[in-house]
This record gives structure tokens, sequence and C-alpha cells, in this order.
């Protein structure tokens, strides 16, 4: 908070300040994304170097399916969400989010299961990289509830206003970008 | 334009005389050489030598004789200094001395030194060589001759030694793995087989077999000359300073008198 | 919403103040992992025998004390309750303290990074000397076993690299300077680097405590299959990493933004400050590479504790070795990159002349940002295939191409001024000098040929040395000194700071000059144990490198006085024109009273005496 003060009040703040606030933030987050995305280049690679291109038949093709529907389905009311919170429709975002914090935890639940009841050795070079690869994705899939959890909270108690706006989008887009990584790498563990 | 001149005088003496030093002392660079690639790779060195001399007394000579020369008479007035924020003369030639220098140094020694070593290592340079398989494990050194039926080479200790007659090329094959426990693959970490006298060393990988070339040039062993020895130069655990194996290098006759005493002991 | 103007109100404050942050840190830390840990090692993943460490426990155990150590320093009434909509009052420290607390102050930020950054660099120092007594003797003595010496070793570079070389520069003065530099009151992003600054010490604390956990023996580079089978403490080395490079990774992100968005009106691209641009630099390597370094870490974490074969001898250990020097190389262009900013920062203002040829060394810093990613294998020459060889010698020589622009730009700019000797000027040209012979001696080990002697012998140790010592620290001791009035208000003792200077030079020159001679004359690194003919050089060094120990005591001591008490100075003693030194030293709460404007390049001394002027008060600057 102390941030803030330092930055000066919204209410003095001008225009072209805040345009450039707004511009600052995007460009940091797109940033983050960028780095963020190093490490599912690296687990792409790591895959093609341990194993090739097999891909074993007793991978369970069904629950891959269904998450990877779940959570793009997640993905789109992610996204409405954001048109939500653009139109500072406060209790739209909550709703939208609501259902994104739903099919994602039963998405990212699911990947958990699979985790779990591997059907691979993990001593097998495409079992390790397919446990961690879909660990991976777990772990930034707690992070990206966690966050949506957070923007949800922070709805309800404190609501939309035009300098907070971005927070919630973000925090949509972060989802976004969970999901889309997801998307690339069910591609590569499952069917290339 | 006499700042200029002085530089230049100076450049070019430090020059030579850093030259005659380079002629004086650097066929030492590499204290002891016992093999034709260690030799390959001094002269490598000594030209690189040549042309570094030069550049390293430039610079050196810039950062002290600049500030000498340009020190500030009285320290207290903030004097504008004189001479331009570019210069276009001295940027080309630095940028295209530089370029020129490092294509020269990948062009010769680099490359051409490389493709030396690579004509080395290839199978049709290795039709007669002695061949010694190398296997390393933490920590310990095993040398065995296939070609003469030695299993394991010892010396009277019962301590690991490697035989080597001079002036006939060796191919070193080396692998990581521990004879003693055969079932356990993957318990052994990468080693490096280094010989300091032949100017060369080689990882030995786990799981994986890497080969070694060497030429040895002069009588020699681990006791008139420490250098030849076998040493880990890859950390490999606790034990790793102590991995090292003695080498003997030898006359064919006096190899071929070893060879037979090995097999009479039956190692 | 204001928590300054809430602090006017003392007495409920006071009440709610139980503890100081550290030590609720500390404590909340402590707690989360004997919770997690007990929880992990008895009930969820209970194993023979019940220990009360597992390979597993110790790792969430840790994951969790590093999270009540962030939450309990200020983290969770400053981020994460607000971050759920909970506000809450949090009273502000004051004076001293609130360098023991979490402040979103950039200035308190960076003194945070530049002092755990100096911790890090006197710790792993000791253990650098704990292992020149042992070499002293070429047989056991000072170590009761190898594998002790041999994790001092890992655990003085680890300190080394990840804590001292790529925070110091960034982290620490990037943090202080950069805002001030570009015209700004605060970083992009002041609660995240408030947080990023306390994963250091976390980090730190970690790799020195790894030995409770066993003796890792793999250095600081972590070789598989080694690491698999060494004991657990090296789950501590790759934890410890994890939390450094995180805050590293926090730290360019949130300067990379700084930069990009916090400029002062008319500070363009082509009047942003040579620190700056190397900063910036740094912040795309570490933004790419930090990350790739983790998941490599992870990987070989999970190679133990789940465990997988990714990097095990049946795995690919050689996947490893790429992987790490992918990093790796950056690595070393992240830590000298600010250095070779700070030399063009520092030598026009001591030279009074404009920077020369200002184009070229950012052209320099990008280019070695670019080539810094194609040359990783050339620390694999002994277990690379032959045919992948000349590439990598190929970029590596090139590579001293853009770095060489740096030189040429500072003895561009050196040429006719009129230079003043200062200390920091001295450090600059030994940092010059030293890199030097980091660089020569690298265009021999760029060689494959000559590389196969030299790899892994002292000569590569002496190599590294004379780039990171002879090019970070003798320029992080120039920024030291250069900007101590900036810091403090006062200023060194020249005699005393000359001093300083020569005794490292003499410490440090004498030391690592020597183990080039050592390594060419068979002597192979992490041995505590070596032939007898090696022992009289060994002794020598030993000699200079305790030498260098205290040499670098006497600066830090100086440093520490000079700002407690050192000689008052006016403002601006070097007559610098960058912004930082148009606030007042040291700068007040708000560096920049109003927000000053740029008319003008930085670099330009070229005007007459009466027409520099230094504006007093901070406010507009007019150029």
């Amino acid at each position: 908070m102390a941030a803030r003060t330092a930055m000066g009040s919204a209410q003095t703040r001008s225009d072209v300040e805040s345009r450039i606030e707004q511009r600052k933030m995007r460009s940091a987050f797109a940033i983050f994304l960028f780095s963020m995305s190093v490490p599912y280049f690296m687990m792409i690679n790591v895959r093609y170097i341990m194993s090739g291109g097999f891909i074993p038949p007793a991978l369970d093709q069904t629950t891959g399916a269904i998450q990877t529907v779940l959570l793009v389905i997640s993905l789109l009311t992610a996204v409405a969400a954001v048109r939500r919170v653009q139109q500072g429709d406060g209790r739209g975002y909550k709703r939208m989010t609501d259902v994104t914090l739903f099919l994602g935890g039963v998405g990212t639940l699911m990947q958990g299961y699979e985790l779990w009841y591997h059907p691979l050795n993990p001593m097998s070079h495409y079992g390790e990289t397919f446990l961690a690869t879909v660990g991976l994705s777990v772990v930034m899939g707690l992070v990206g509830l966690l966050v949506l959890a957070a923007g949800r909270e922070r709805v309800k108690r404190i609501g939309v206003t035009p300098e907070r706006q971005l927070g919630y989008e973000l925090s949509s887009w972060y989802w976004v970008f969970t999901v889309i990584t997801w998307v690339a790498l069910y591609v590569e563990l499952y069917l290339l | 334009m006499a700042d200029l001149l002085i530089f230049g005088v100076l450049w070019v003496v430090f020059s030579v005389l850093g030259e005659l030093g380079v002629s004086a002392w650097g066929h030492n660079f590499y204290y002891y050489t016992a093999s034709t690639q260690a030799l390959d790779g001094l002269s490598a060195s000594v030209f690189l030598f040549r042309f570094l001399t030069p550049i390293f007394v430039f610079v050196v000579l810039m950062l002290i004789f600049i500030p000498l020369r340009a020190r500030r008479r009285s320290r207290d007035s903030v004097v504008r200094g004189k001479g331009a924020r570019f210069n276009a003369t001295y940027v080309t030639i630095w940028v295209t001395l530089s370029l020129a220098v490092n294509l020269l140094f990948f062009v010769h020694p680099t490359t051409s030194a490389a493709e030396q070593m690579f004509k080395e290592m290839s199978p049709q340079a290795e039709q007669h060589d002695l061949v010694v398989d190398v296997v390393a494990r933490q920590w310990q050194w095993f040398f065995s001759y296939p070609q003469y039926g030695i299993q394991n080479a010892l010396n009277a200790n019962g301590n690991n030694v490697l035989y080597l007659p001079v002036n006939r090329p060796v191919e070193f094959v080396l692998r990581s793995y521990d004879p003693n426990h055969p079932y356990a693959v993957g318990l052994d970490v990468i080693h490096s087989f280094w010989i300091p006298a032949f100017g060369e060393k080689m990882d030995v990988i786990p799981g994986e077999t890497r080969y070694m070339v060497a030429t040895p040039t002069k009588i020699a062993s681990t006791e008139t000359n420490p250098e030849v020895r076998v040493q880990c130069a890859e950390v490999c655990g606790p034990g790793h300073p102590y991995m090292y194996a003695t080498v003997h290098i030898v006359s064919d006759a006096a190899f071929k008198q070893w060879v037979k005493q090995q097999l009479k002991a039956g190692n | 919403m204001s928590v300054a103007r809430i602090g006017d109100a003392p007495l409920p404050l006071r009440k709610k103040q139980i503890m100081p942050p550290v030590i609720r840190g500390l404590l909340w830390a402590g707690i989360g992992f004997l919770v997690v840990n007990c929880l992990v090692a008895y009930l969820l993943d209970p194993q023979y025998g019940d220990p009360f460490i597992t390979q597993p426990s110790v790792v969430f155990g840790w994951i969790a004390a590093t999270a009540g150590w962030l939450l309990g320093i200020g983290g969770l009434e400053n981020v994460l309750l607000p971050s759920f909509g909970i506000t809450v009052t949090y009273p502000e420290a004051t004076g001293w303290r609130r360098y023991f607390a979490y402040s979103t102050n950039h200035k308190v930020i960076g003194i945070q990074y530049l002092v755990s950054s100096t911790g890090g660099f006197f710790i792993a120092g000791l253990a650098a000397m704990l292992m020149r007594i042992q070499l002293m003797g070429d047989h056991m003595w000072f170590f009761p076993y190898a594998g002790q010496y041999i994790e001092t070793v890992g655990i003085h570079g680890t300190i080394m690299m990840f804590s001292v070389g790529t925070v110091a520069l960034v982290g620490g003065l990037g943090n202080y300077l950069i805002p001030m530099m570009i015209g700004s009151n605060s970083s992009a992003f002041p609660r995240m680097s408030a947080l990023s600054v306390w994963l250091v010490p976390a980090g730190i604390m970690t790799v020195i405590l790894s030995p409770l956990l066993g003796e890792w023996t793999t250095g600081w580079r972590g070789y598989e299959p080694l690491a698999q089978n060494d004991p657990n403490g090296i789950l501590f080395y790759y934890l410890g990493v994890l939390a450094l490079t995180l805050s590293s990774l926090m730290v360019s992100l949130n300067l990379t933004t700084t930069i990009l968005f916090k400029r002062a009106k008319g500070l363009t691209w082509n009047r942003l400050p040579m620190y700056a641009w190397g900063i910036l630099a740094v912040s795309l390597l570490n933004i790419i590479w930090l990350p790739e370094i983790e998941i490599t870490f992870i990987l070989a974490v999970l190679d133990r504790v789940v465990p997988l074969p990714f990097f095990t001898a049946v795995g690919s250990p050689i996947t490893y070795l790429e992987l790490f020097w992918l990093f790796g190389h950056p690595e070393v262009y992240i830590i000298v990159v600010p250095a070779f900013a700070i030399w063009m920062e520092i030598m026009p203002v001591m030279a009074r002349k404009p920077l020369f040829a200002r184009e070229w060394g950012i052209i320099g810093l990008i280019f070695v940002m670019m080539l810094s990613g194609f040359v990783w294998a050339h620390h694999m020459f002994t277990n690379m295939r032959l045919t992948e060889m000349l590439p990598f010698s190929f970029f590596t020589e090139m590579i001293s191409i853009p770095t060489g622009f740096a030189y040429m730009v500072v003895i561009g700019t050196l040429w006719r001024s009129r230079f003043r000797m200062t200390v920091p000027s001295l450090f600059v040209l030994m940092s010059m000098f030293n890199f030097l012979i980091g660089g020569m001696t690298g265009v021999f080990l760029a060689d494959p040929v000559i590389n196969l002697q030299l790899h892994d012998t002292f000569f590569v140790v002496a190599h590294f040395h004379f780039t990171i010592i002879g090019g970070m620290v003798f320029t992080w001791l120039a920024a030291m000194y250069y900007w101590l009035p900036k810091f403090s208000g006062r200023m060194y003792n020249s005699k005393m700071g000359v001093l300083g200077a020569i005794w490292v030079f003499i410490g440090f020159d004498g030391a690592f000059s020597l183990m080039f001679i050592q390594g060419l004359r068979g002597m192979n690194r992490w041995v505590p144990v070596y032939p007898p003919y090696l022992q009289g050089i060994n002794i020598v060094i030993s000699i200079f490198a305790f030498i260098l120990g205290l040499g670098f005591l006497f600066n830090l001591i100086h440093i520490a006085w000079a700002m407690k008490s050192g000689k008052k100075v006016q403002e601006n003693p070097w007559q610098s024109k960058t912004l930082e030194w148009q606030t007042t030293s040291p700068p007040a709460e708000e560096s920049f009273a109003a927000a000053p404007v740029v008319t003008g390049s930085f670099y330009d001394y070229e005007d007459d005496d009466e027409s520099f002027s230094i504006p007093t008060t901070p406010g507009p600057v007019s150029m």
C-alpha cells in the first residue's frame, strides 16, 4: 500500500499518467509471461531429448482429453470475466471467476489424479518426462487458482474501481496463460 | 600528436620486449610434454602468445600511460578535457582489427589444430594403434590391453598401472562403470582421464564410450616426472583427489618384456 | 489507505507491533519447517525406521519455511492479505529498524541487498580462506575428510555466484541507483522487491546449512550423476540457489519495467545512462536464463526425491551439463555486464570528457548479451562430440569483440582527458587490467586443443577469478567508493582508499596469477591432496590469498567507517551530471521533490566551469 502512497493518490493522477501506469502493468505482465514460458519450452525440449516422439499406448487418453476440455472452457469463462470487469461489473466478474475456479479446479485435480495413478513407469524416459511436465502444469495451475481466488475475494471485499480494474484483468489473463500452456503440453504429451 | 608519438614508441618497445620473452620462455608454457598432442597444443599456445602480446601491451600501456599523462595538475578546479566524443579512424581500426584477429585465431590455430586432432582420431588413422581399455570407477582406474590379453594391469604392489611403448599411437577406450558391481548400472559418475604430460584429457561418462588418442614421445614415468601420471580431473566425490595411477612410458623391448611378465602373473 | 498517515497515531500501533519482523520471520520459518516436515516425514510419506528428516520432508519443509519467512517479515500484511482484499494497518519501521523490515523504499531495498551480498561475500570468502589453509599441505591436515574440503569449495562457489556476483551490482546498486538515475522516486514494483530482497538471506542460510544434511561434493555446478549419489546436502544447494535466483528474477522484472516506464521527462533512449543500459541487458539475460536453471534444478531435485532417472547414469547426465551451462555461461555475463556499464559511468566523470563512442558501448553490451547464449558448450569440450566443438569455439572467440568495445570506449574517453586519479578511478583501472588478463587467458581456453589440457585445472580457476573478482568485485569496490558520498553524504579517506586498492590488487594478482602456472604444472581442481611437487607454489598462493582476504576486510571497515564518520562533503563531490547526483546526499525519503526534466546528455563535460551548475535543491534539472 505504501507503493500507492509513493505514486500519489489516484485522484491527482492525470489521465496520461494513469495510461502510462496501465501500459507499465501490461508490459511488465508480458515480460513476466515471457519469462514464465521458458520452463515450458524447456520441458518440451527435454521430452524430445529424453524419449523422442514416442507415446506409450498405456497413456490415459480419456482423462487427458476431459481435463483439457474442462480447462479450455475455464479459459473461455476467464475471458468472459475480463469482459465483465472491463464493463465495471464486479458481480459478473465474481460469477464468471467462480465458474473458472470450479472448472479449473476440477481440471487441475484430474491432472493431479494422473500424477497419482500414473500408468507409466517413472523409470522410463517417457514416464519421467510425463510426470515432470504434468507436475509443472499442476504447480502452475495451483498458483493460477490461488491468484484467481485472491481476485474473487478482492472483488467481494473492495469491488471494481478504475485503478483496480487491471489487477482483476491480469489475474484472469494469468489463468488464460496457464491453460494455453497446458494445451500446448497436452498436444505435445498426448498427441505428437 | 606528441602523446601519440610517445605512446607509439613505448608500445613498439614493450611489444618487442614481450615477443622476445615469448621466444625465450614460450615453449615452457606446457612445462613438460611427452606426446605429439601436447606439442600440438604447445605450438598453438605459442602462436596465440605471439599475437596477444602486442594487444595486451597496447591495452595495459593505455591504462597506465593515459592516466599518468592526463592526470589533472590542479586538484580543485574542474577543467574540461580535450578530445573528441567520436573518432571514426580509431573505432574503425579497433573493430576491424579485433574482428580480423579473432577470425585469424579461429582459422589458425583453433580450426587447424582441431582438424589435426580430428584426423588423429579418425578410424583410418587408428589402424595400428595400441588399444588400452580404461575403466573408471569411484575411485580407481583399471587398464586392460585386449590385444595382448592383459585383463587388469597391476604393478608389484597390486596397484593399477599404465605401461605404454614410446612412439606408438595409443587409443584409450574410456568407460565409466564399476567392474566389481556390474549389476549396479546406475552406480558410477563422470570422471576425466588426464595425463598432464600428454596435454589432453577426456571425460569418462557413464553409459557412453569415449576415445582419446595419444602418441608418447619420451621415455618417462611418474617416478621421473610426476606430470606423467593418470589423474582424474573431474570432481567425482570425496575420493576424487586420490584417483590417480602411475604411468610408465618405456621402450618397445621393455614393453614386450612387461607384457610377458603381466601374462605370467595372470593379470 | 496511506500507511504513513496512520502511523501518526502512535498508541494502538505500538500495541500491535509485538515482534521485530526478522524475529517473527525466523519464528514462522521454524514453525513452518517443523510442521510440514513432520507432516511429510511421519504422516504422508513415512519411510523405514521413521527418520525425522527424509528427502521429501526436507524439501517441503524448506518450502514452508521460506514461505513463513517471507510472510513473517511483512509479506502477510503487505502482500498476501491485501491481494485478498483485506486491508490491515502495518506500522512502518523507522530509523535503523527499517533496514530489518519490509520496506518499499528502493533505497532501503538497495542497502538491504548490498548488506546481504556483503555478508555472503565474507562468508564465502571465509570458506576460501579455509580452502587455502588446507592447500598449504599436500595431505589432509586441516580438514579431516576430503569430502569436507570439496563441500567447502562448493559452498564458496555457490554463495559467491548467486548471492554476490549476480546480486551486488544488480539487486544492490541497481535497486538503489536505477530509479534515481532515471529521475523517478520509486521503482516499478516496490512491493515485489520489498519481498524479493528477503530471499537472499534465506538462500545464503540454506546453502550454509547444507552440511547439516551431509557433505555434497559436486562444487558449485552440481554435476550429475555425482549429485544423485551424494548425501542429501545437495538438496539445500538446489533449494538455496532456487531462492537466490528467484530473488534475482524479481529484481530483473522490476528494474526492466522501471527503466521502460518510470523515466523522467526528456530522458529518451539516446540519453539513457550507461548503467541503465547495462541493467537492461542483464535483466533480459536473467529473465530468459534464470527460469531455465530453476527448472533444471527442480528436475534434479525430482531425480532425488521421487526418484526419476533424468540425469542419473541410466538417464542422460550430459543433458544436465548442457542445461546447466546453457544458463551457466550467460551467468558469467550477468555478472560482468553491469561492471562494464559502471566503468563507462565512472570514467567520463573522472576524465571530464564526453563519453567516447557511446553508441558502440551500448552495442557492445547488447551483443555480449546476445552472443552469451551461443557459447555455453565451451565448458564441455572434454565431454562433447568432436563435430560440435568448432561452432562453440567460434562464438567464444567472437564474443571477445563486443567485450572489447567496453575497453575501446573507456580508452577513447581517457585519451587526452583531464583525468582525476581518485580511488574509484584507480579501482576501475585495476578492474580493467584484471579483466583483460581474464579475457586474454580466455582465448587459450576457447581453443579446443589447448582447452583439453587446461580444462579442470587451476588455470581455469585463475581465469574465471580474473574475470569475476577482477571484473566484478573490483568494479563493485570502485562503485562503493564512487557512490559513497551519495549513500552517506560523507567522503572516504583517500590515503586509506589508495592503500586498500593497492592491498587488494597485490593480494589478488599475486594469488591468482600464480594459479595459472600451478594449473599448467598439473594441479587439477577440487583436490585437497596433491603430488608433493606442487606444495611450494601452493604455500605462496595461500599467503597471497590471506593478504587478499585481509585486504577485502580492510576495505569493508574503511567503507563502513567512512559512511558513519567520514568527512562531510558537498552533495555532488565528483561534479557528475547524472541524475542521481542532482538530489541531496544522502537522498531524502523522496529523492526528487519535483519530477526532474532532462534536457541534455549526461555525459557532456565539454562546457566550461562557469556554466557547469549543480542544482542545490532537488528539482527540475536543466542542462
